[in-house]
């Protein structure tokens, strides 16, 4: 079964104006499935309503077999299915610490333990524990953000462009973090608008256009399809 | 002598500035959480001293049981009237959940004059002969509503720095939509964010109440301090609202040496202007846009 | 009777001219300004003041307070449109206080809360109460229709387009390059304008005023009218004064038929139907009466609004 099946999913922000059109999306166990398309092709939106912040106008959203769609979204969290946002994605005002202890609000063992866990895994929030996650530099940040959602130990991890706003080598060591939490058994929708960099870590991609998924394959078949190498890759 | 004055003057801003930080304190974690101003504290201020004159003066209970219940009452009083009169406006806007909160305030404050009239009532406490300390004069209410403002101060700070409940209610404040994705219900922390604000502003309202006396109009009379209170701190801002607070309170105080008393109210409203003018954000706020 | 019916006419007729002061902050700029009662009251006072004791005509006693008020009106906001609105809201309350504030204790100006009496009306010596009540019944007809005509132009040009931007999406406004801060205070300036008017209206007509009359209960009773008749509809205002009216004196038979209810229980109870009169509509017809534009174009946006 996939660990994320979407289908004929239709939404939006206002009851009028679909921006998803149609979706069909899948994703198995195990994956980095990379979401790249032009600027507002919905992909975030996507995004949005797996992890139910929006609510699906048709189509279903299953995890486990379950139907999530429409669901609160501290429900979906509940299930294993989490979503780090591109922009606001952490507690400004609060410590790197406390970020994470709202992070391990769901958590329901032991709570100091697996933030400790978390803060040595991470190193460089560590050394940063007691500051405001406002002080941190723009790759920290999406370290923190990424750590947060970590805590609740999920299957399945949504990250809208981790990796935008930093520079070249910080996006590159960022996307090695995303390798490495894929590694240790955490599933991964990774959208990107840097196909090239995603590419090398993704198993998998969908190309999004205007509201609907329109191409599909491994990372290799993208890689090579000279469709999407005029169009992402620059040549 | 006139030196005398001035630290009269000074202490008698703290004690009262002291007063003022709980309902402004209450009406800055409504403001942080929710994301309007609610002129609805000057109600609840107005309902916790009736219900704290209910419960000392009509049943006969003693002032810290008293206390507890204009806490209570006003925050349950603050959770179900949100719950039903703002809650369901709260997509069109700040402003107009502003403008329903006086409507808000309106209510509450005609349904106490139709049950308790206009006169003016006092609590059952009894009355105590101020003491001089080396021509000082210091009421032992005024020290018993300075001990109980300080020490909920200090549990408040606690509270927030400390517990899980006070941490989801940062979060929700910070990031609505990060902490309900993050698993923390935002409509929960609202709910309690009232109940503890506008507990707040009863209890303040009841310790005010103390000082002067029970009426239907205490609320509405220290709703421009409450608000100076927590503009010149920063909207928003907890420890803002205490040294708000004791800035207004001290302010005045102060001023009564030069002005006539009965426009102490214009002070607030003289360094709400200034405040504005010169650090939006206040002390401690946010920026101002 | 009619002659009940007639005051009562008047009444509506300042009411509503008083919403259309408010209809242009908030109705179409978008600005709370909570202070209605106090720029009334610079109007009331104002005229009531230089009629009484320089002996300036009523007509001159009326445009000064539209002047006083206007210009109060810009010295309040000055200083705060430029932060959010709610700040300008609780200042504007505040402003309104001290105006009470003042009008209470500056004795030698205002004769404190005695008030001022024996204010002149159009010809009110040589009339009969009902002959009175008639012509102040046409001179409330020509201001309202004078503050209807300004109002309508207002809304019409393109200056009220802008306005209503600045109300719906005042970054956007921003971005295109105009100025909303000179348009913001302009609506103030011009609202206040209007609401002193108001103020100088009820002045001359009731020839007696005190700090009392303008308590900031004022600006609910108001807003409860702009809301009712169709927020951003200068008719709306119209309509929605009338109906105010109709709530305040029918209440007043209403509940004066309950036994057992004494004069401070009678008032509560009024002022409670108003408060809970205005959240109600709030919730159950926003729109009022006389909706601003057509249901279709506005609903859809607030249809399905995004979780948080
Ligand atoms: N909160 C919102 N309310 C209304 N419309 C929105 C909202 N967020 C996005 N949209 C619209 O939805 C469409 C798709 O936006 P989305 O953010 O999903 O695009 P995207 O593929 O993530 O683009 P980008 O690469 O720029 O991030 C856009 O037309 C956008 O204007
Ligand atoms: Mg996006």
């Amino acid at each position: 079964m996939s660990i994320l099946a979407v289908e004929g999913l239709i939404a939006g922000y206002t009851a009028s104006d679909m921006v998803l059109k149609g979706v069909d999306f899948r994703v198995e166990e195990g994956e980095i499935v990379g979401v790249f398309g032009p600027n507002g092709a919905g992909k975030s939106t996507l995004l949005k309503a797996i992890a139910g912040l929006i609510k699906p106008r048709q189509g279903s959203i299953r995890t486990g077999g379950e139907d999530i769609g429409g669901r609160h979204p501290t429900e979906i969290a509940k299930r294993g299915v989490v979503f780090v946002p591109q922009e606001a994605n952490v507690f400004n005002a609060m410590s790197v610490e406390e970020n994470l202890e709202i992070g391990a609000f769901l958590h329901s063992g032991d709570r100091s333990r697996i933030i400790g866990k978390m803060l040595s895994r991470f190193p460089e929030l560590q050394a940063k524990r007691k500051a405001k996650a406002r002080s941190l530099s723009g790759g920290q940040r999406q370290v923190l953000a990424m750590a947060m959602a970590l805590i609740v130990e999920p299957h399945l991890m949504l990250l809208d462009e981790p990796s935008a706003g930093l520079s070249p080598i910080a996006s590159e060591r960022l996307l090695d973090v995303v390798h490495e939490i894929n590694r240790h058994g955490v599933t991964v929708v990774l959208v990107e608008q840097n196909v090239r960099a995603a590419l090398r870590i993704a198993t998998r991609g969908y190309i999004f256009v205007d509201g609907r998924n329109s191409v599909e394959g491994s990372a290799h078949e993208l890689a090579s399809d000279p469709d999407v190498r005029r169009k992402f890759l620059g040549h | 002598m006139a030196g005398l004055e001035i630290v009269q003057s000074l202490i008698n801003g703290v004690v009262y500035g002291t007063l003022l930080t709980l309902p402004a304190m209450g009406l800055t974690i409504i403001y942080a959480v929710l994301r309007f101003p609610s002129f609805a504290v000057a109600a609840h201020a107005t309902v916790g001293a009736f219900a704290g004159y209910v419960a000392n003066a009509v049943f006969g209970m003693p002032l810290l049981l008293a206390f507890a219940a204009g806490f209570l009452v006003s925050g349950l009083v603050g959770v179900l009237s949100d719950e039903a009169a703002l809650k369901p406006l709260r997509g069109r806007g700040p402003l107009t959940v502003a403008i329903a909160s006086i409507a808000l305030t309106i209510v509450l404050e005609n349904v106490l004059r139709f049950a308790f009239g206009n006169e003016l009532r006092g609590y059952d406490v009894p009355l105590q002969r101020d003491w001089m300390i080396s021509g000082i004069r210091i009421g032992p209410q005024q020290v018993v509503n300075l001990v109980v403002s300080v020490v909920l101060m200090l549990a408040i700070f606690a509270f927030f720095k400390f517990t899980r409940a006070g941490k989801a209610m940062r979060a929700v404040a910070d990031n609505p939509m990060l902490a309900s994705i993050r698993g923390v219900d935002p409509n929960m922390v609202r709910r309690f964010a009232n109940f503890f604000g506008m507990a707040l502003a009863g209890l303040g309202g009841m310790l005010i109440a103390l000082d002067t006396s029970v009426n239907p109009l205490v609320g509405f009379r220290i709703m421009l301090p409450i608000f100076a209170a927590a503009i010149v701190g920063g909207m928003g801002s907890v420890p803002g609202a205490v040294v708000g607070g004791l800035t207004i309170g001290i302010a005045e105080q102060m001023s009564l040496l030069v002005i006539p008393p009965i426009y102490r109210t214009a002070v607030s409203f003289g360094v709400i202007m200034i405040v504005l003018t010169i650090r939006p954000a206040g002390f401690f706020g946010e920026r101002g846009n | 009777m009619v002659n009940y019916l007639i005051a009562m006419l008047v009444t509506v007729g300042i009411y509503a001219v008083l919403a259309l002061g408010l209809n242009v902050t908030w109705g179409m700029a978008g600005i709370a300004n909570l202070g209605l009662a106090g720029f009334m009251a610079v109007g009331a006072y104002t005229t009531a003041l230089v009629t009484k004791t320089f002996g300036f005509s009523i007509a001159a006693g009326m445009c000064l307070a539209v002047f006083a008020s206007a210009a109060l009106g810009i010295l309040v906001s000055v200083g705060t449109l430029r932060l959010r609105g709610d700040y300008l809201a609780i200042v504007t309350l505040g402003f309104a206080e001290i105006v009470r504030l003042i009008a209470s204790n500056e004795t030698w100006l205002t004769n404190g809360t005695d008030g001022i009496a024996g204010i002149s009306g159009p010809w009110r010596g040589q009339l009969s109460p009902v002959q009175f009540n008639w012509v102040y019944l046409g001179v409330t007809a020509a201001l309202l229709a004078v503050s209807l005509l300004v109002c309508q132009l207002l809304a019409r040009a393109p200056y009220g387009r802008v306005l209503r931007a600045i109300r719906d999406d005042e970054t956007l406004v921003s971005v295109a390059g105009k100025s909303t801060f000179r348009f913001k205070l302009q609506a103030m300036a011009i609202g206040a304008g209007i609401m002193g008017l108001g103020g100088a209206m009820y002045a001359h007509y009731i020839s007696y005023i005190s700090p009392d009359v303008f308590r900031s209960l004022i600006s609910l009773y108001i807003f409860l009218a702009l809301t009712v008749g169709g927020t951003g509809n200068n008719y709306g205002a119209l309509f929605g004064s009338l109906v105010l009216i109709a709530l305040l004196e029918g209440s007043r038979f209403v509940f004066a038929t309950v036994p057992a209810i004494n004069a401070v229980q009678l008032a509560a109870a009024r002022e409670m139907l108003i408060g809970l009169g205005l959240l109600l509509v709030l919730r159950f017809a926003p729109e009022g009466l006389i909706p601003e534009r057509p249901k279709i174009f506005t609903r859809a946006a607030t249809d399905i609004t995004p979780r948080n």
